[in-house]
């Protein structure tokens, strides 16, 4: 108990040096707890995450879409624990690419930002900070895949499927895609499923990422594979069966059609053929009316002729007769009357004459005369009469006629007006007929077409093919992991550096602080306290600082250093806030290891002193002999260093130990700040390097409709707005695979090559000028390191639509951010057998480049622009996230340094308080007496920081190496500022932590020299 | 004018509340040249006069004249400088530079003074120029402490302080450097101040200086010093 009271008197007496320990200890295990569970605590938190929201294990489309036979026996399977199939739609809104999710509550889980879910078919939720609500979101694209086209915005969301800024590849617009939206799925037309989302059996219970967790869902894919060529076949087989029974039907149709068609079409032909034979009939009818008519006129008119001259030549003689009476015709009538009135007179004038008298027979005489003249001319009228009874007859006749062929005429006329009309007709008919005719024709040729064209597609229909999907294919989820990782590996190497600075310190302290108490040791052993007492009173003053150091290391470590590695990567991705986990087992780890290493090293250095005798514990320790060194050889030399020179070299060469400790302590710090500047350096130059020297040009305005050569209208606007030697770019996202993964890269084929140096710097990596060929590709650093092609070997890349290309490298470019490939037309046209260009390369030379942008997208050409400083200051989040990091390691590292400098100033002094005292009692003045000591430091920490900056290279390299992404190759050169900076601080630390020595040189008290050494 | 003068010097320690009266109202005067011991028991204050004359320490009150000069005025600059310059000093544990030969101990101090003597001659008259180029850890305790001297006095300091100059030896050897301090004084009219609880020394002094409770107890004047091989130990 006394010894447990004599360690807490030790520590008021020396609290710099206890204070030191707990430092040192708080430093290195925070920085290794932290930096190790960073990692950790990420995994963890998007594990939570990824759980809470069921994001699915895996994901199945197929090239023909699936059906509910396919849910039902993806259900069957032993590792199968959710199946829910979905529907999704890709479309370009407001020019961006865009995929439409059916909104579902068991898989891949939506949170609602603002807002609320959709109650309607025609709302929708957009991703969080791109539309608001009550925005209108209208799909520009005809498409029958949803019921609407116009939808409103209800509510702002997060997925788990979209966690970084890179959403991965599209089938849409420039193959990029650039945003999400959900709608209820009942939006949904398809008469199929276009996705099937599945989790595996207890993948829930294992974390995300882990092995555990690859184990579980790797079951399941086992299952898949073999269930995929089973469901491709039954796939197949059914879309060949449906394709056949609509063939067959269409056919049907057809035939039936062809049937109805055909015997409308031959009686409305007869009807026509009919019609036209009336026609003809009716036309010769009119023909034989009218000739008969004429005829029948001919005649009549002769007949009527003759008997008009039969009536004359009856008059004639009439008349002749008449004249024989010297009479006319009109005359007869009075004649004849008064002939009987002469006959009546005679007759009375003989009724008075005697029957016989001369008179009388005279009379009679006279009489019978004028009875025969009256007789012949009773007779001529009687004729007159019948001549006038003809003349009236033949009138009548003559009127009858004529009304007659004047209504026969009529007639004719009619019917010939009826032919006309009926001719007209008729053609029109005809015409119709054939134009109906030929329309069927041709649509049933169509039709007859279709169906041959269906059978031909038919027989060469392929099977369909599932692709599966895992988390591994999510950009998101295997980025977050490469952050993650990034971390761990900085973890990895970083913390060991620091613990071991850290454990050494504690050595020396622990050394140099029994070394000091020797005599009381020996005091302590001389009393009879056993060895173990004392030394457990030693271990237990260092695990009280210990444990001091651990409380605040641990607190810090788990607590504050993951808070703050975090925030790098909330840039880039939208996740959940960190939750910070207690990790016990690390803890234990950590605690057991400072206890142990701690025990062990304050056992080793007391246990030095027991070996000894207590009465010899009690002198002083033998004084370490003085030895001559290789340098005193070269005496010329020798002869004119001044005697603190002497001691200085000399003793650098005496205390072996201390300097290996103190090189390691200082040469450690100053890699650990080299490597922070290190990274620094390579991060920021990144930016410049890719973005201002090796793709220098402004923009990528992505045009409406792929050109196969310049536009005039195009090139008219584009000199409008101050742009000239624009070039003709075809880019698409391809993907290609290595060491397992997917990656992407972008294709960019180039109309023309003459301007390109003014937009890109292609060097190769010797750093000479590449230039175009004909017969390969160029592509950047990093993505032939992922293959590890060469000059002159192919490559693979596969197209969205999952095509596959070969291509043949021509050379290999410096790049620093993201993987291109990129040819000249020639060798496009040949590879991918297209020549048209989708995008055109500008600089804008120096002019306002939102007034151009606008003036570009608002004329009819251009969707879209792709500014080159938006990429860049993509990066740039992504460059601060790093600078964190980097500013913790040198903030570390600073603190670090400084520790360990104090600490070794500290142990050199109090090692030789004795000499230096003596040195003020000789006279030598505080400046001098504090160069005795310094210039050793100095010595050290100058050794010590060359070594370290050897050592930071390699560290440098190593944690670029590990920290280096797919999409980004870093600048591996420090600049030499950098260099400068580490060196500095060094030099300053050590500056500073003379000054502070300087006062406690100051404080030695000359008097202690007459002591007796201790 | 005594080559030292000391006028009623006191030196009180303030412990808080207590003050502690580590010497009161000394004053004695030393010639050039004179070999003086100060002798006394331990806690006597005897080296609290030795750190005072030695420019380690400083006085409450009183003066200290050394070749017309009142040090006890002098600034802690001034007072390295006097040490610098004026003093050579003698350790009881002879307090060399472990790291330097013996030469080169000897060297370190000439190389701040003035106007040095020879180090190695220095080293000569000491007798150790055989064992110029060994490293104190080689050398026996009197061996050391003779370069000690040895280094004081290439300083050619106008006053030799030794504290316990042979508390640190056996007989034998103590002897060996008192006469070799007996000697330099007289051959080099060296001021020597020898400080030591031990009796029989004082006989070899000029002037012994016996200092009880913080006070001057007695100034002895020896008319006839002893030579070191006649005293006994």
């Amino acid at each position: 108990m006394l010894l447990f009271k004599n360690s807490f008197s030790k520590i008021r007496r020396s609290l710099g040096r206890f204070f030191s320990l707990i430092f040192i200890v708080a430093l290195g295990s925070a920085f290794f707890s932290g930096i190790r569970e960073t990692s950790s605590d990420m995994v963890k938190t998007m594990d939570k995450y990824y759980d809470e929201s069921s994001l699915m294990d895996f994901k199945i489309v197929s090239t023909m879409g699936l059906t509910a036979a396919d849910v039902s026996s993806l259900e069957s399977l032993n590792h199968s624990y959710k199946v829910i199939p979905s529907y999704s739609y890709e479309t370009l809104i407001d020019g961006k690419t865009t995929k439409i999710y059916a909104l579902s509550d068991q898989i891949n889980k939506i949170e609602l930002i603002n807002g609320q879910m959709p109650a309607a078919e025609d709302e929708i939720l957009v991703e969080y900070g791109t539309y608001h609500v009550n925005d209108i979101i209208t799909i520009e694209e005809e498409q029958d895949a949803l019921k609407n086209t116009t939808y409103k915005v209800v509510g702002e969301v997060r997925s788990p499927l979209y966690i970084y800024e890179n959403k991965g590849i599209s089938t849409v617009g420039d193959g990029k895609l650039d945003t999400f939206m959900y709608i209820l799925p009942s939006n949904f037309t398809y008469n199929y499923y276009t996705e099937i989302y599945l989790l595996a059996l207890g993948s829930i219970e294992e974390i995300s990422y882990r092995e555990a967790y690859i184990n579980k869902i790797s079951l399941l894919e086992e299952e898949l594979k073999d269930l995929k060529p089973i469901r491709e076949t039954a796939r197949y087989e059914e879309i060949l069966q449906e394709a056949m029974q609509e063939i067959y039907e269409a056919e049907e149709e057809l035939k039936a059609t062809k049937e109805e068609n055909e015997q409308k079409f031959k009686d409305a032909l007869t009807l026509i053929q009919n019609s036209e034979l009336d026609l003809v009939t009716a036309k010769s009818d009119y023909q034989k009316g009218l000739s008969t008519l004429n005829n029948t006129k001919k005649q009549t008119e002769e007949k009527f002729a003759y008997e008009n001259s039969e009536l004359e030549s009856a008059r004639q003689k009439i008349n002749e007769e008449l004249n024989k009476y010297g009479i006319t015709s009109s005359q007869l009538d009075s004649f004849v009357a008064s002939l009987e009135d002469q006959i009546i007179k005679i007759k009375k004038v003989m009724e008075t004459l005697p029957n016989t008298s001369e008179e009388y027979l005279n009379l009679e005489k006279q009489l019978t005369t004028l009875n025969s003249n009256k007789e012949a001319l009773e007779q001529i009228q009687k004729i007159i009469k019948k001549t006038e009874e003809g003349q009236k007859k033949l009138e009548e006749a003559q009127r009858l006629w004529q009304e007659e062929y004047n209504k026969n005429l009529s007639f004719l006329n009619e019917s010939h007006q009826k032919i006309l009309e009926g001719e007209n007709e008729l053609s029109k008919s005809k015409e119709e007929y054939n134009r109906n005719y030929q329309t069927y024709q041709e649509k049933i040729k169509k039709a007859e077409q279709e169906i041959s064209d269906a059978k031909t597609e038919l027989a060469s229909l392929e099977k369909p093919e599932w692709y599966l999907f895992n988390r591994e294919d999510n950009s998101g989820y295997t980025t977050f992991y490469e952050s993650a990782s990034k971390v761990d590996a900085i973890a990895s190497v970083f913390p060991i550096f620091f613990i071991l600075v850290a454990l050494l310190m504690c050595m020396n302290t622990m050394t140099r602080m029994i070394d000091e108490e020797r005599s009381e040791i020996g005091l302590l052993t001389s009393l009879g306290f056993s060895k173990r007492k004392i030394i457990e009173g030693y271990i237990f003053y260092v695990l009280i600082a210990t444990v001091i150091g651990l409380v605040i290391g641990l607190s810090v470590g788990y607590f504050l250093v993951p808070l703050a590695l975090f925030d790098v990567y909330t840039s880039s991705f939208t996740i959940p806030p960190l939750i910070t986990y207690f990790n016990v087992k690390t803890s234990i780890i950590i605690v057991l290891v400072c206890f142990l290493t701690m025990t062990i090293v304050t056992y080793l250095a007391a246990n030095r002193d027991f070996k000894s005798m207590p009465a010899s514990l009690l002198r002083p320790e033998a004084p370490k002999i003085g030895r001559k060194v290789l340098l005193e050889r070269i005496s010329f030399l020798w002869r004119r260093l001044s005697f603190t020179w002497k001691v200085t070299i000399r003793n650098l060469f005496r205390y072996k130990k201390r300097i290996i400790m103190t090189i390691i302590g200082i040469s450690g710090c100053t890699a650990l700040l080299l490597t922070g500047f290190g990274i620094k350096d390579s991060i920021n130059s990144l930016l410049d390097k890719q973005f201002k020297e090796i793709q220098h040009y402004d923009a990528l305005a992505f045009l409406e409709e792929s050109q196969p050569k310049p536009q005039e209208e195009i090139t008219t606007l584009l000199k409008d707005n101050a742009i000239t030697k624009e070039i003709y770019v075809n880019m698409e996202t391809y993907t290609f695979k290595a060491s397992n993964k997917t990656m992407n890269t972008y294709i960019m084929a180039f109309q023309d090559i003459t301007n390109i140096s003014e937009y890109l710097q292609l060097q190769n990596l010797e750093g000479g000028t590449i230039s175009f060929d004909d017969y390969g590709v160029i592509i950047t650093e990093k993505m032939a390191k992922l293959l590890s092609v060469q000059k002159g070997d192919t490559l693979k890349v596969r197209s969205s639509d999952n095509e596959l290309y070969v291509l043949k490298v021509s050379d290999i470019c410096h790049n620093y951010v993201g993987n291109y490939i990129y040819m000249n037309s020639k060798y496009y046209e040949k590879i991918f057998n297209q020549s048209t260009y989708n995008a055109i390369m500008i600089n804008f030379n120096g002019k306002e480049s939102s007034t151009i942008g606008n003036n570009l997208i608002s004329s009819p050409y251009f969707s879209s622009i792709q500014y080159t400083k938006d990429s860049m200051s993509m990066f740039e989040d992504i460059v601060d996230g790093m600078n964190d990091i980097v500013y913790l390691i040198i903030g570390f590292s600073t603190f670090l340094a400084i520790t360990v400098l104090y600490n070794l100033t500290t142990i050199n002094i109090s090692e030789r308080k004795r000499e230096i005292a003596s040195l003020k009692v000789l006279g030598f003045h505080d400046g001098e007496v504090s160069t005795y000591v310094y210039r050793e430091t100095v010595i050290l920490t100058i050794m010590g920081s060359i070594i370290g900056i050897v050592l930071g290279l390699s560290l440098n390299t190593f944690v670029l190496s590990v920290a280096e992404t797919d999409e980004i190759l870093f600048v591996k050169d420090i600049h030499f500022l950098s260099y400068l900076y580490t060196f500095i601080i060094m030099i300053i630390f050590t500056i500073l932590v003379q000054f502070i020595t300087y006062f406690i040189l100051r404080k030695i008290n000359m008097i202690d020299s007459l002591k007796s050494v201790e | 004018m005594p080559f030292i003068n000391v006028k009623n010097i006191s030196k009180i320690y303030n412990m808080g509340e207590v003050s502690i009266k580590a010497i009161e109202k000394i004053s004695f005067s030393i010639e050039k040249g004179e070999l003086v011991v100060i002798l006394g028991p331990s806690g006597a204050g005897k080296t609290t006069i030795l750190n005072i004359l030695g420019g380690m320490d400083t006085v409450t009150s009183g003066s200290i004249i050394i070749d017309d000069k009142d040090i006890s005025k002098y600034s802690k600059k001034q007072l390295t400088d006097y040490r610098r310059y004026d003093i050579g000093f003698v350790f009881q544990f002879y307090n060399l530079v472990g790291n330097l030969t013996a030469l080169e101990n000897v060297s370190l101090a000439s190389q701040i003074c003035k106007e040095p003597l020879d180090s190695l001659t220095m080293l000569s008259k000491v007798g150790l120029k055989a064992r110029k180029d060994h490293f104190p850890a080689q050398l026996s305790g009197g061996e050391q402490q003779r370069v000690s001297i040895a280094r004081a006095l290439a300083k050619n300091p106008k006053l030799l302080l030794c504290d316990e100059p042979t508390g640190a030896l056996d007989s034998k050897t103590g002897r060996m450097i008192l006469e070799l301090l007996q000697d330099t004084c007289k051959k080099m009219q060296m001021t020597t101040i020898i400080i030591t609880h031990n009796v029989v020394i004082s006989e070899i002094a000029d002037k012994v200086i016996k200092i009880k409770n913080g006070q001057v107890d007695d100034i002895i004047i020896n008319k006839m010093p002893k030579l070191v091989k006649d005293i006994d130990w």
